[in-house]
């Protein structure tokens, strides 16, 4: 056997057991180690919403936030969560949409800047467990909604924070509990 | 035992030395012998008997990095029911909030 010829062989199967561990040993611990890390911050919003503002009243039973949000993140908390691709459709632009972002919008500009920043930080641990659960699905889902809003701007970690958090804000306020399937962890 | 051991070193082909019983040198003259065994054997496996070790080396590594994640996510997840049970708290309270305006006293 020539030299070069050891040394290819040597080479590649050396990359090959790499990859093959980094996709069936690392990435799966690193998965699962994100989503509970996630996980920990959504627990973290969930009680801090429940000794403030739920308990207060400023979030109230019948409004959006209380009825799609605040179910999404129950449901994201108490069993694992997944996507179905039907629910991508309902992300499409049309009159209820546009009438149902404008109310969101509103029950959500309504509400203080803690408030606030407690469920767009709730939002965003939801969009790290999805992106780990469904890539696809979530990718194509924030790629519709990026294409329904302004899609403009350029660049950066907080635009792509954003992004996510206004893509999970679309799929809590159209998805039905159809559109999920729920399993009990 | 002794016996053995001497005839041991003698099938290897060494000579013996008489220097007693607890003798360091005995240790050490068989793990000599058995290193060079293994090299043998892994020599005579083909043209890349150190794959062996390099393979040993990324398992090693791999395994580690999932050990070392999951002891991180062990703590995520103690951390996470800490929370849950604040979580119970802040129900039973507003349930109790609730109830009062419900049915005040």
């Amino acid at each position: 056997m020539e030299l070069s010829t050891f040394i290819a062989v040597a080479v590649l199967s050396t990359l090959l057991a790499i990859v093959w561990h980094i996709i069936f040993y690392i990435y799966p611990a690193y998965k699962r180690l994100k989503i509970a890390k996630a996980l920990v911050t959504l627990s973290k919003c969930v009680r801090a919403i429940d000794e403030g503002p739920l308990l207060d009243g400023t979030i109230s039973r019948g409004g959006y936030i209380h009825d799609n949000l605040y179910k999404l993140i129950h449901g994201t908390l108490t069993s694992k969560v997944n996507l179905r691709f039907k629910m991508l459709k309902k992300l499409s632009i049309n009159d209820k949409h546009i009438e149902d972002k404008a109310k969101f919008n509103a029950e959500l500009n309504a509400l203080d800047e803690e408030t606030r920043r407690l469920i767009d930080t709730a939002m965003f641990s939801i969009a790290r467990i999805m992106i780990f659960r469904d890539p696809a699905i979530f990718i194509l889902a924030c790629l519709k909604v990026k294409r329904n809003g302004n899609g403009t701007q350029k660049g950066g970690r907080a635009l792509i924070r954003k992004r996510m958090i206004s893509s999970t804000e679309a799929i809590a306020v159209n998805a039905k509990d159809a559109d999920y399937s729920w399993n009990a962890c | 035992m002794i016996n053995c051991i001497v005839c041991f070193f003698k099938k290897c082909g060494l000579k013996v030395l008489k220097l007693g019983f607890l003798n360091i040198n005995w240790v050490l003259i068989c793990m000599a012998e058995i290193w060079s065994l293994i090299l043998k054997q892994v020599v005579s496996y083909g043209p890349f008997p150190f794959g062996i070790i390099v393979g040993i080396w990324i398992n090693r590594w791999s395994t580690s990095a999932v050990i070392k994640m999951a002891g991180e996510e062990k703590a995520a997840i103690r951390e996470e029911k800490k929370e849950l049970h604040g979580i119970i708290k802040a129900k039973e309270a507003r349930i109790d909030a609730l109830h009062d305006r419900l049915l005040p006293k």
